[in-house]
């Protein structure tokens, strides 16, 4: 009994000896990504780095799902317990500064070379209407067409250059009956759409004397697009199926040889070539298409942030922190790590995400400077998150609506998804 | 009734009125009270917030989006209803007379009932894959080609028959077992009078065993009809809601609100409402379920 | 009208266990079988791999033990207070009674 109480006693101080000696706690939480092993390296590497400069801390990094990402950020914050540091995708950003979860990071942009520095889409979506930067970018992605060389030399076809080009291209490849078509129509992959409305001239939102307002209906543009989208549809250039279709369907279908045609981004090629090693050799890349032939295309540019809460106990270390991932070894080692391109610009072309040759790092590389982004709207998070734009679509496609009244239903519902007294 | 007895039972009924108070009565009225403000994610983060009154109720009940999701829960309900009694029932009387192996099959019926709702929606997403499912091979091989590369969620009514299959196989096992033992309950005499008469199997079923059971009948009716109003993770995993917002059913309503949109204001009227349709269908559930005990 | 009740036993076992038969084969398929074009029913080259990245990268482990707490610590609190409260309404006789046991049937839901 003696002995027992005395093991006891001797657990007890051990874990109370644990707390009272608990070290000042740098909290970091990433976006989980693939390849958690590289990851996990990395951020082991960083965090050991920054501890010996900066002795007496300890650098702690969590790795969170992006399913869960958004709802365990807004659940931490409204229980006052936010890490220090985060990533956000670059459509998160905007909508966190706006409600003030943010720090102002406008003296360590800075320093770090300001927005030249950065690709110029991601320095646009963490800079507020107010002229704050609320986020350093970190990584960069972007989308571009692949192709399946064999069907293109068989039919005696380029690839397509321009939208007219791919509308061509995809009916001419089409055969349903034997259940192979040109063109993976994703409608459940916003992303695919956006190129093409500004291609026909149109956007989505616009600030008027401080609100946000949609776009969709301010010019023919967005019509001219779900008009163009419908018409691929219609005749069937992709299965039935694809109305419902995201990035991985699309993938899957072009890496089997049912659709000679897909748009993804970089960092899908790794694990689309582990899975079907044997196409590798026959898949081909071109920009997305586009008529910009000299200014360069317009394609999406998506990626993410580094943020500090404002709750951040220690907002100098966490600004400290992030302008060491800011690094350019340090950003170009994660971002290939991940299949993406480093958030700074002068890096971009130099830099070959795994999983991507050569030929095909150049176009992704091409396309992400001259690239946009979507609105940096404080609400424009909560319309990815509702999905507004791929119902559009899909109501289109599936017949249920016209483009006008599809477009009209997606404005109204923007609108007040973009407006923050709703 | 005497003093000292009502004492010991609510002492021994404490325990559960504290978790009902805690867990279900107060998250309700905090609920109802959160209908009454504009709650976003700006109020989240410390904003104080707006009382609107019945506003979140108003801006439902001019919506046609919102009538016509409520139309769509209660026929989409009524659709696994009549499936799973359907099933349940032709699976129970299978059942219920012995025969080699039966106990086996009776195992392997009730599996369904084990997987938690959102792996079966995943297996079954898969099986209802256009491109990589065995549903469709297996009817394409069949010789019904239309199916080949068939599209399950490209249409809202063909997906919400295909989310009505996945919430029947989840739940006709329950509607198998609780048949068999109230088949058991089923006096004995009347079959034997029966059988002196020299009646058929079929008529049976139809005249003797189905009708006495009738109230058992309802009862499941009332329970399926409410589990059914609720289902929110078969749909979120097969659909999404989509194509195009066809498929929302009002917990997908609600959560999209509340979680995607974090206008919780809002969300807590969609919850409120759904209570208050579900409360029908309780209430004839306790009314049915105790007029059997007391 | 046996035979009749057999055949749709069986069926309905088909119907009942397939899922599981589909989950059970598909944890065993590499992802080249998973996504190949024509449909592969059993496994040609069954793998451990993706129990592998269940265990390691996503955390199955963990998962699997906190459903275990949780499970235990439900089930002895459930026990705890229905127990008592089942006896209560059944051997005492008390003012608000049907009211307890209605409500207790309501808020199961």
């Amino acid at each position: 009994m003696k002995r027992l109480a005395l093991l006891l006693s001797a657990v007890m101080w051990t874990l109370c000896g644990c707390d009272r000696h608990e070290q000042p706690t740098l909290s970091v939480w990433i976006m989980r990504p693939g390849n958690i092993a590289a990851a996990q390296a990395f951020f082991d590497a960083e965090s050991a780095g920054f501890e010996r400069t900066h002795p007496g801390i300890r650098v702690r990094v969590e790795f969170i799902p992006w399913l869960a990402a958004h709802d365990k950020l807004v659940t931490a914050l409204a229980g006052d317990v936010p890490p220090d540091i985060s990533e956000l995708g670059s459509t998160w950003t905007a909508e966190f500064a706006a409600v003030g979860a943010l720090r102002d990071l406008d003296r360590l942009d800075h320093r770090l070379g300001g927005r030249s520095a950065f690709v110029p889409a991601l320095a646009d979506a963490a800079t507020l209407a107010d002229g704050h930067v609320y986020g350093i970018p970190w990584y960069a992605g972007t989308r571009a067409l692949l192709y399946r060389k064999s069907v293109f030399a068989r039919a005696r076809l380029e690839p397509p250059r321009t939208l007219a080009d791919l509308a061509r291209d995809a009916r001419a490849l089409s055969d349903p009956a034997q259940g192979t078509y040109g063109f993976a129509l994703m409608g459940n992959n916003a992303p695919l759409f956006y190129p093409i409305v500004w291609e026909y001239g149109g956007d989505f939102a616009a600030p008027r004397d401080g609100v946000w307002h949609s776009q969709l209906a301010a010019s023919d543009g967005a019509r001219k697009a779900l008009a163009y989208v419908h018409d691929l549809y219609r005749d069937h250039t992709a299965p039935q199926g694809a109305i419902t279709w995201s990035d991985l369907d699309g993938r899957s279908a072009f890496a089997q040889g049912t659709v000679a045609m897909t748009v993804t981004g970089s960092w899908a090629l790794a694990s689309m070539f582990a899975e079907h090693p044997d196409v590798r050799a026959d898949v081909g890349i071109v920009p997305f298409p586009s008529s910009r032939a000299n200014a360069g295309p317009v394609a999406f540019v998506g990626g993410s942030h580094l943020v500090v809460y404002k709750r951040s106990h220690r907002p100098d270390l966490a600004e400290a922190f992030i302008a060491a991932l800011s690094r350019a070894q340090a950003q170009r080692r994660w971002a290939t790590t991940v299949g993406f391109y480093p958030g700074r610009a002068a890096l971009v072309r130099s830099t070959i995400p795994d999983g991507t040759t050569v030929l095909e790092s150049r176009v992704f590389a091409d396309e992400l400077l001259s690239g946009k982004s979507t609105p940096p709207a404080p609400g424009w998070g909560e319309v990815e998150g509702s999905a507004t734009i791929p119902a559009m679509i899909q109501s289109v496609l599936s017949g249920q609506a016209t483009e006008s009244a599809a477009i009209a239903h997606a404005s109204a519902e923007i609108d007040a998804q973009l407006d923050p007294d709703l | 009734m005497n003093g000292r007895e009502t004492r010991t039972a609510l002492a021994f009924l404490a325990p559960s009125l504290c978790v009902i108070v805690v867990l279900l009565a107060y998250p309700l009225a905090r609920t109802l009270v959160l209908s009454l403000y504009r709650y976003n994610l700006a109020q989240v983060l410390g904003k104080p917030a707006r009382f609107v009154g019945l506003e979140n109720y108003r801006d439902l009940a001019t919506s046609p989006f919102f009538w016509h999701v409520v139309l769509a829960t209660l026929a989409f309900a009524g659709t696994c209803v009549v499936g799973t009694l359907a099933v349940g029932t032709i699976v129970a009387l299978a059942l219920e007379d012995a025969f080699p192996g039966r106990s086996a099959l009776r195992v392997v019926v009730a599996l369904p009932w084990a997987m938690p709702a959102v792996a079966a929606s995943i297996v079954w997403k898969w099986l209802f894959d256009d491109q990589h499912g065995p549903l469709d091979a297996f009817l394409s091989a069949l010789g019904l080609h239309a199916f080949a590369g068939f599209s399950w969620t490209a249409n809202a009514l063909v997906a919400f028959a295909a989310v009505a299959v996945i919430v029947a196989w989840q739940t006709f096992p329950f509607v198998t077992i609780t048949l068999l033992a109230g088949f058991a309950t089923l006096p004995r005499s009347v079959y034997e009078a029966a059988a002196v008469d020299g009646i058929s199997d079929w008529r049976r079923t139809c005249a003797i065993t189905l009708p006495m059971l009738g109230p058992l009948f309802l009862t499941l009716i009332v329970l399926l009809m409410i589990w059914d109003v609720k289902v929110f993770t078969q749909m979120y995993v097969m659909t999404g809601g989509g194509p195009g917002r066809g498929t929302y059913v009002l917990g997908l309503y609600a959560w999209r609100e509340g979680f995607a949109s974090v206008h919780l204001g809002v969300a807590a009227a969609i919850a409120a409402a759904m209570s208050a349709l579900l409360a029908i269908f309780v209430g004839a559930y306790v009314r049915l379920a105790r007029g059997s005990t007391a | 009208m046996k035979a009749a009740r057999i055949c749709v036993a069986l069926i309905a076992a088909v119907f009942a266990g397939f899922p599981y038969l589909w989950m059970v084969s598909s944890a065993f398929k590499p992802d080249a079988e998973l996504f190949a074009h024509h449909l592969v029913v059993w496994p040609r080259h069954p793998t451990w791999a993706h129990f592998g990245s269940a265990l390691g990268s996503a955390g199955l482990g963990t998962a699997f033990a906190n459903s275990l707490i949780v499970g235990f610590a439900t089930t002895i609190v459930t026990l705890a207070v229905a127990a008592p409260a089942a006896y209560a309404l059944v051997r005492y006789r008390f003012a608000g009674r049907s009211f307890f046991a209605g409500t207790i049937l309501a808020v199961q839901f």
